[in-house]
């Protein structure tokens, strides 16, 4: 008996594969089976039923499953379209975030990427710090800073300075923030396309009598514009969507257009309309990623992992 | 002479920058020992009373235990199926392939603040659901997949199928090879999505906000409690504690990349 077990385990696993070498269309969709399951169920169905919410209405609390077009009227004509204008805002600020991040953390990746010899990784490795703790303590930790009784005030105090009350509770503290947040992630892709790019064409270009200047603005900067490209697309998109900064030090001055979208899930209970208009976002963002995927391919995404 | 100060200037940014990116922490490190109901200036003394208040807190600590249980298995699973997901795109021609190739980019473009609205209307308006970890772990393989399965093709694609067909020819079926030959290679490309898919759902606040139920994670108790203006020094300790744990994990991971190397 004990000798025919191990056999019989080997006979049935046979079986099995020899069922997969038979097919290969079964072999394959066994391998996409997974991840089919989740895009189709728990993305195409759900952003499918959103769309279908936004059609919808409440009446009182009970949800009246009758086919409406009010939600998107409401969206553009509620105060004036006060929600379009915030849209607005948010994308505007979103560009600001995007420009700010992309700015700081590029001459970071150029340094690293082109000044440093050795410990290069080691750089990289000490950008990720700031990673360790989830991003909503590095914004406590800037609030503990820039409050009214806080550390830069005390600072500014102490050295004879008035106190300054603006810092927080507006759309700079947001912008603000979620730079700080976002900087040193974005100098990854940005170091993978400068490191990717011949160092002696910097070379030729200063036997062709190119300045230094004149280097960087022809060679180095449109050589690693792909890196620049998937640095934005990395922090556009999420900064369009960002409820928490928003929430959390933007005050009444910082309110974006997710912080409603929140609200009418949560606690208003208002899906058809929050539905409504987290599809608008949904457009806006596709239009936004298909220009900027047109300038980006996969493989560009891929390296900058 | 311009030159040299051009190189002057930048190190002096990066040194710079760095200092603004780790003064948080440090702020938040000193803060949680400083004896003042307000953590920032003026020290007022040294004291442990945050640490022991972090520390009697359960639900703080719960959430720690939750947002690690939710991240390690969607690590684990993401990875799995980005592993499975990627021999079929790099070994294998097949129909839907363009299909699947968009399905697999569209969940990292958007925000995850669309998908965590999206998928709370499915749990909760369509099947009725209760929200538990459960329903976060679901969002997380969502956004975690895609990663792990772009990482996992890149890994593919540079894979050199001799040693495997070397292996068939010794004898070894295709379990044994893959056990055997394929797996150990693909090691470090596993544990780099892995390690991204772990990150993934540790720093995710946008959609398990909208997915937990009574068991929270890391980021929807910090949010809870910085919103309401609950027991804020506390959170310093809470993010001494949490800095010092994915210190060590993350010193681990290095070394252990370095020594596979």
């Amino acid at each position: 008996m004990k000798r025919e077990n191990p056999k019989k385990k080997v006979k049935i696993t046979e079986k099995i594969l020899n069922i997969f070498r038979r097919s290969k269309t079964l072999r394959v969709h066994t391998y996409l089976l997974p991840s089919w399951i989740w895009y189709i169920l728990f993305f195409l169905a759900p952003i499918g039923l959103l769309f279908v919410y936004s059609f919808w209405r409440m009446e009182d609390v009970f949800l009246i499953r009758e086919f409406t077009t009010q939600n998107y009227v409401n969206i553009f004509t509620y105060r004036e379209g006060m929600y379009v204008r915030l849209l607005g805002k948010t994308i505007l600020m979103a560009g600001a975030i995007t420009i700010g991040a992309v700015g700081l953390g590029y001459p970071v990746a150029y340094y690293i990427s082109m000044r440093m010899e050795k410990h290069k990784y080691s750089a990289l490795f000490l950008l990720m710090g700031p990673y360790l703790v989830n991003y909503l303590l590095i914004l406590y930790a800037w609030r503990i800073i820039l409050e009214p009784s806080g550390i830069l005030n005390y600072v500014l105090v102490t050295i004879g300075l008035p106190r300054q009350e603006w810092f927080l509770w507006n759309w700079w503290t947001v912008i603000f923030m979620d730079v700080a947040a976002w900087s040193p992630w974005l100098v990854f892709p940005m170091f993978a396309s400068l490191e990717k790019m011949e160092k002696t064409l910097l070379e030729a270009a200063a036997d062709l009598g190119a300045n230094p200047r004149q280097a960087f603005m022809r060679v180095t900067l449109p050589l690693s514009m792909p890196g620049i490209l998937v640095a934005t697309l990395f922090v556009l998109i999420p900064s369009i969507g960002e409820y928490a900064t928003a929430d959390l030090v933007g005050g009444s001055g910082g309110i974006t257009y997710p912080v409603p979208i929140e609200n009418y899930f949560h606690k208003a209970l208002q899906w058809p309309l929050g539905s409504a208009m987290s599809f608008l976002m949904l457009i806006v963002i596709l239009i936004m990623v298909s220009i900027l995927l047109r300038k980006v391919s996969l493989e560009q995404i891929m390296e900058s992992l | 002479m311009f030159r040299h100060i051009g190189r002057k200037l930048l190190s002096f940014y990066f040194v710079l920058f760095i200092l603004f990116v780790y003064f948080p922490l440090f702020v938040l490190m000193v803060g949680s020992f400083n004896n003042s109901t307000w953590p920032g200036l003026p020290w007022q003394g040294f004291t442990l009373k945050w640490w022991e208040m972090f520390l009697a807190d359960k639900s703080a600590l719960d959430s720690i235990i939750n947002s690690f249980m939710v991240a390690l298995s969607t690590a684990f699973l993401a990875t799995v199926g980005g592993l499975l997901a990627a021999f079929a795109l790099v070994r294998h021609k097949f129909r839907g392939r363009k299909i699947f190739n968009s399905l697999t980019l569209m969940p990292m473009t958007l925000p995850y603040l669309l998908l965590g609205v999206a998928m709370l209307t499915l749990f909760r308006g369509a099947l009725n659901l209760e929200l538990s970890l459960a329903t976060i772990l679901v969002g997380h393989i969502l956004v975690a997949l895609p990663y792990a399965t772009l990482v996992m093709v890149a890994r593919l694609i540079g894979f050199d199928r001799s040693l495997e067909e070397a292996a068939m020819d010794l004898g070894a079926n295709e379990l044994t090879t893959f056990r055997k030959v394929t797996l150990p290679l693909l090691m470090p490309g596993l544990f780099s999505a892995a390690f991204l898919a772990f990150t993934t759902s540790l720093e995710d606040f946008a959609i398990a906000f909208f997915l937990s139920g009574y068991q929270l994670t890391v980021p929807v108790y910090i949010f809870g409690q910085l919103r309401y203006w609950l027991g804020l020094p506390k959170l310093t300790a809470l993010s001494a504690a949490l800095l010092s744990i994915s210190f060590v994990l993350s010193l681990i991971s290095a070394l252990g990349g370095k020594i596979r190397r």
